[in-house]
């Protein structure tokens, strides 16, 4: 006989990496709480073996070919949540190993950093576990939430406190009319499980795609695709540099796990495909022309950045397109191996904003890198790594990821989206090389005191974070077969093979 | 589908409806002697001391939002109670889950505490 | 046997470490890891040679094969990075490594007081990595990799002392003349990818002998046109007309990059891929006889040359030059394992030159011009003694090993008979070349070493011998360029599964040659020695009564100018053509579309208010849109 209980276990087991995160999460606030004046660097530490405990297990997992349901089918886990495990925990341990003297430099260095971190990973991970509306919800609030106060981490500054409120602001907006779509969605199909979704489609259509419509706003608004993107610049510049770099790239990663399942699991039948393809080819072009056109005339690095992760959300979604429409595993592989070189080179190149931040100010004009070359060639190297592969020059990882889309979309017949898509690239590196030129050919406006940078920022966390992803950019750049074949592995299990 | 949710569209339209009607009845039927003392904020005898629009300390708030917090969680403790009696035969599962559940509250309080969160002055 | 990988890996982890850390450390240290990671190269590959010495008696241990990885891999061209290992390229590296060494050892004397120590070691490592990609590849394509990477730290090192404007330029002629070889070079490599379609010479030379019996006249010209066109890349690789003049113009470069480089290993290159390649070399006889024939024009011409200079280097440069001619020569005759042997006994020879020029500028205090040196042999007997068996060796004084391989050179085009010349021609301007050889040594030597100093007073002062890190490369490479020639029979029959064996001349004409190369160096010799150091006046009598033709040779008959009246201004004003185009059409292009762009973004981001209720007015109106696009307004039917 069934269990009566409706939750065992096997249950918890199942969402080990997430819950693991949370249970650390709380032995930091405990441990905050108790040992107030002790508890900074164990707590970075606590965070780290957790992150690095649930990236094993998720590996293990993705490896072992793991494929199980759990909580009644809400939550599944299958090698496309095992690859977003590993991801999302990757790009967590990178943006926490940027943290600690950044937050010390500013004075605000609290423990509650890394509890609301892990509360805001161990929602990332079940996003893309997720199976079921409720669940999904759940695991998107309790991604943003902590997302938030994080944004206004140096509570002292005006500028942090402003972008959480319009973060904030925005998010809850957003979130209201996803809560709407999730409604209208249960009602049309009178389940929450994706799986059942498509009934409502036939039972009565309007409010079903109308709810479909709600729920891809609340996903689009997370991955900053135009028009929904108007607080990412505001947000990324006024948030500590560190919670930029976590959001730049885990909080960044994991509504498109949750997005890419629910387009297959949910909405991946035709009739659906035929509505929400064409705007998302839409969406996808403003989202590359108006990220890339308007990050050209920033002065401001993280603001820079910010539009050009909004460009980057572009070319993603090409790539989702693509691989929906050839109904390609392999295509849906190359969105995740470009997750995953995003994730490396944009953690590095806020790595090195943080390495030159002072105790007041940050350098982020891109005036300030003037000379870097000259005075500190190491970091200006490892910044030229990272630019040029965001501007995606081969043989660097950025270039792959690129190629590897952009070769799907061609095979898809998205011919003018990919003609757009390497058009705005080239767009690109008119403002990526700047930070280059900046570094390397532009003199010093007062040539007697060349600009003066001295390491801050620095932390041997750091260091270990920048070389980790120069090293990660070239080197899955020229060997991109272990994560391409993981990437394969996880995609079969969304996309099986026809 | 939708037929379902036919009740519930029927008990907003009557509450609503009787709220509506009792506003519009006591407009209509009730008599009208305003005085200066009747239209002051408080009919009660004493005098106005200040405006009603105050500026609270910030502790209120965060006491406030706490109630509100540790109210929700409380809420969920009625399903579970009404529940319990029927899973005795499962063991003691449930009630080892309702203990996690409270683990997790009191973490959150004795943090709040130890933060001198409830601290008032 | 040793990998062959870690006989390239050897210098290139002695770069990176002293690229990377080699400002926390001193310059014993610098100097030690580069000429030890040389060592260990020499080491590794003299290993080698022992293997395969010992299993020379099995036909198919003669080649040591090491695939390391896959490079390029599109459709059907393949290119692997294949290191390959036959008595061939062991020679080369034996002679790279080892002649390598011997020069990283003098260079720690050398610059001992240079500013750039590391990043001289630095480049200098690399330049031995290089070649010895050039010479270990499999592939052409690989070897191209190394024959472009040895032209890079060729520039590199000819312009070290880049502050000087003269050294920089010399550094950037050397650079565009090897560029225009290299066209021809990679249009060969193409053209044969074409046709056979695959870049191995191990792959090549099979395919090649199973075709060479079905040669119609059309694959003729094809193979005529690829050598040629591989030749085209020799010329400027390797000096010979018409693009040697780069070569003079190198000795800006500190010595022992000369003696290295410009004299021992890279400027070789050339012969070596004519002798790689000597199958499709075969099958092509006009090719061959117009390497022979530009090898022998070369050599004489480079001589007449060399004649009439005053730069100790500059006259060892047009030495180098005819050498390489009669290298050429060989190879365009067919006499592949001589060509080869002169290449080493010229490394040693040539090297042990140089470095003994070298250590005369070292201490002359820098002072090359030999009219201003002379009676050094007091001052410094090493160098005079090494430089005298460098001197013998090259005018071809038995038993010095330049008589050998000269001896035998001139043999083999006396027993040829190309299409272009016949063996007699060819033979009489190899002998005429000799001849100017030693007679130009004879001067060098003479104005050097003997009569009386005609240096400054504060020049004297200084004069010294060299230290003991410049003198024992001397030592040991006098010892190699004496005695070498001794082991021409072992080195042909170790060459031979390549090149086979040699055929036998007559034993009559064999001595006659002997006898008239001889005679050749020791006239030329005595000569010399006779005129400079009895008769001064002899030469100033020439030079007044014959000045047209005397102003001609000292002037290297003003090929550099004529290039510089034609090429260069042709160049130039297409340049200047090309510039303006650029300026005015495409420079426009771009600045107006990233003007445009600009404007855009500029436009776009007026809409980035910083005003929530703005973002939710511009979120609303995208949710109308999307509700419009995908919502329920128009709900597809259901099928």
């Amino acid at each position: 006989m069934e269990s009566l209980i409706p939750v065992g276990l096997t249950d918890l087991q199942g969402v080990y990496p997430a819950l693991n995160l949370a249970v650390a999460g709380i032995v930091i606030l405990l441990l905050d709480a108790f040992f107030p004046m002790r508890s900074k660097l164990l707590s970075a530490w606590i965070t780290l073996i957790a992150l690095h405990l649930s990236f094993t297990c998720g590996l293990h997992r993705l490896t072992s070919g793991m494929d199980e349901t759990f909580f009644h089918g809400a939550v599944r886990m299958d090698p496309f949540t095992h690859a977003f495990t590993v991801i999302i925990c990757l790009a967590s341990t990178l943006a926490v190993l940027s943290a600690p003297k950044y937050l010390r430099l500013r004075d605000c260095h609290y423990a509650e950093y890394y509890a609301l971190i892990l509360f805001s990973v161990s929602g990332m991970l079940l996003f893309s576990a997720a199976e079921e509306l409720i669940m999904l919800f759940l695991a998107l609030e309790t991604m943003s939430i902590p997302v938030y106060c994080l944004v206004a981490f140096t509570r002292d500054n005006e500028y942090s406190t402003e972008a959480s409120m319009k973060y904030f602001v925005m998010g809850a907006f957003a979130t209201g009319f996803m809560v709407y779509g999730v409604a209208l969605l249960y009602g049309s199909a009178g389940s929450g499980y994706f799986a059942d979704l498509p009934r409502g489609a036939a039972s009565s259509p309007g409010l079903f795609y109308s709810g479909m419509t709600l729920v891809l706003i609340g996903f689009l608004f997370k991955i900053a695709a135009v028009p929904f993107n108007m607080w990412t610049p505001d947000a990324y510049e006024g948030a500590p540099t560190p919670v930029t770099t976590f959001m730049a790239e885990a909080v960044k990663a994991a509504p498109f796990s949750g997005m890419i399942k629910l387009l297959i699991v949910a909405f991946g039948f035709s009739q659906a495909v035929h509505l929400w393809m064409p705007a998302f080819i839409g969406i996808a072009i403003l989202t590359m022309v108006v990220g890339n056109m308007v990050a050209l005339v920033q002065t401001d690095m993280k603001r820079m950045l910010g539009y050009s992760s909004i460009a980057h959300s572009g070319y993603i979604l090409v790539g989702i397109v693509a691989s929906v429409k050839l109904n390609s595993s392999e295509a849906l592989a190359s969105v995740l191996y470009y997750l995953f070189i995003y994730v490396l080179m944009n953690a590095g190149a806020f790595g090195i904003l943080i390495l030159f931040s002072h105790k007041n100010k940050d350098t982020n004009a891109i005036d300030d890198l003037v000379g870097l070359g000259r005075e500190r060639p190491w970091a200006a190297a490892f910044m030229g790594i990272y630019t040029l592969s965001l501007t995606g020059i081969p043989p660097l990882g950025g270039f792959f990821g690129k190629f590897y889309i952009f070769s799907y979309a061609i095979k898809a017949g998205l011919t003018p989206l990919v003609i757009v898509a390497i058009l705005t690239s080239v767009m690109s590196a008119f403002y990526y090389l700047k930070i280059i030129v900046a570094m390397y050919f532009r003199e010093p406006s007062d040539p007697q005191h060349p600009a003066a940078f001295s390491y801050e920022g620095y932390s041997v966390f750091l260091i270990a974070m920048l070389c980790f992803t120069a090293f990660g950019v070239i080197y899955f750049g020229i060997f991109p077969k272990t994560p391409l074949t993981l990437a394969r592995l996880a995609a079969a299990s969304l996309i099986p093979a026809p | 589908m939708l037929s379902s949710y036919l009740p519930i569209l029927f008990q907003l339209v009557l509450a609503g409806g009787f709220a509506c009607a009792l506003l519009v009845l006591t407009h209509v039927l009730g008599p009208r002697r305003s005085t200066a003392v009747k239209l002051s904020p408080f009919e009660c005898g004493v005098d106005i001391l200040d405006e009603a629009h105050h500026r609270f300390s910030v502790k209120f708030y965060l006491v406030a939002m706490l109630f509100i917090l540790f109210d929700i969680e409380a809420i969920f403790f009625y399903p579970w109670a009404v529940i319990y009696r029927d899973f005795l035969s499962e063991g003691l599962f449930l009630l080892i889950e309702m203990g996690a559940f409270c683990g997790v509250l009191v973490a959150g309080f004795i943090y709040i505490w130890r933060k001198g969160v409830l601290e008032w002055a | 046997m040793i990998l062959l990988r870690y006989i390239i890996l050897a210098p290139i982890a002695a770069l990176l470490l002293n690229l990377l850390f080699g400002r926390f450390w001193s310059k014993t240290t610098t100097a030690f890891l580069a000429c030890g990671a040389v060592f260990v190269s020499f080491a590794a590959a003299a290993n080698n040679c022992v293997y395969m010495i010992r299993k020379l008696a099995v036909p198919e241990m003669q080649t040591i094969f090491d695939p390391v990885f896959s490079w390029i891999s599109v459709g059907r061209v393949q290119v692997p990075v294949d290191l390959v290992f036959d008595p061939l390229s062991c020679v080369m590296c034996l002679i790279i490594t080892g002649v390598g060494f011997l020069i990283h050892v003098y260079s720690v004397g050398y610059m001992s007081h240079d500013p750039g120590f590391r990043r001289f070691f630095i480049y200098l490592n690399l330049f031995i990595a290089f070649m010895l990609i050039l010479v270990l590849a499999d592939n052409l394509a690989l070897l191209f990799v190394g024959w472009e990477g040895v032209g890079l730290c060729s520039y590199l090192l000819i312009g070290f002392w880049h502050t000087d404007m003269k050294n920089a330029s010399a550094g950037k002629k050397a650079f565009v003349v090897n560029r225009v070889g290299d066209l021809g070079f990679l249009l060969g490599m193409l053209l044969i990818l074409a046709v056979f379609g695959t870049l191995s010479v191990t792959d090549l030379r099979e395919l090649i002998s199973t075709a060479a019996s079905a040669m119609t006249p059309a694959s003729t010209a094809v193979a005529t046109t690829i050598c040629l066109l591989l030749f085209v890349g020799a010329t400027g690789k390797s000096a010979q007309i018409p693009l040697y003049v780069w070569l003079p113009d190198a000795m800006a470069g500190p010595t022992p990059v000369s003696a290295l480089i410009h004299a021992a290993t890279m400027v070789t290159a050339g012969v070596y891929m004519i002798a790689r390649l000597h199958f499709l070399y075969a099958l092509s006889p006009v090719a061959s006889a117009v390497v022979a024939a530009i090898g022998a024009a070369t050599a004489l011409f480079a001589a007449v040359i060399g004649l009439a200079q005053n730069d100790i280097k500059k006259v060892l440069a047009y030495s180098t030059i005819s050498q390489l001619g009669y290298m050429f020569l060989a190879v365009g005759v067919g006499a592949y394992t001589f060509g080869i042997f002169h290449l080493t006994t010229h490394a040693f020879f040539k090297a042990l030159l140089f470095l003994g020029s070298g250590s005369v500028i070292h201490a002359m205090s820098g002072e090359q011009d030999m009219q201003r040196m002379g009676g050094l042999r007091r001052y410094m007997p090493v160098t005079y003694w090494t430089f005298l068996v460098g001197t013998l060796a090259i005018a071809g004084i038995w038993p010095l090993s330049g008589f050998f391989s000269k001896d035998e050179i001139l043999l083999s085009a006396r027993l040829a008979s190309t299409p272009v010349l016949s063996g007699a021609a060819l033979f009489a301007i190899g002998l005429c070349a000799a001849f100017l050889t030693a007679f130009y040594m004879g001067r060098l030597f003479t104005l050097t070493f003997f009569g009386n100093s005609r240096a400054s007073e504060e020049t004297k002062h200084h004069i010294h011998e060299s230290p003991w890190t410049m003198g024992g490369p001397l030592i040991l490479l006098a010892v190699l360029a004496a005695g070498a020639g001794f082991g021409l029979r072992q080195f042909e029959n170790f060459l031979s599964p390549i090149f086979g064996h040699p055929e036998e001349a007559p034993h009559e004409i064999k001595l006659a040659i002997m006898a008239v190369s001889l005679l050749a160096g020791i006239t030329g010799l005595a000569l010399s020695l006779y005129v400079y150091l009895r008769r001064p006046d002899i030469p100033r009598k020439i030079s007044t009564s014959a000045s047209l033709l005397c102003d001609c040779i000292a002037n290297k008959f003003y090929i550099d100018e004529l290039y510089e009246k034609t090429v260069v201004r042709l160049v130039y004003i297409a340049g200047i053509v090309s510039h303006a185009f650029d300026k005015h059409v495409v420079d426009r292009a771009v600045n107006w579309t990233g003007g445009g762009l600009r404007f855009g973004g500029f436009m776009l981001s007026f809409f980035q208010s910083g005003n929530v209720g703005t973002y939710a007015v511009w979120f609303l109106i995208g949710v109308l849109a999307l509700l419009h696009a995908m919502g329920g307004v128009h709900p597809p039917p259901a099928p």
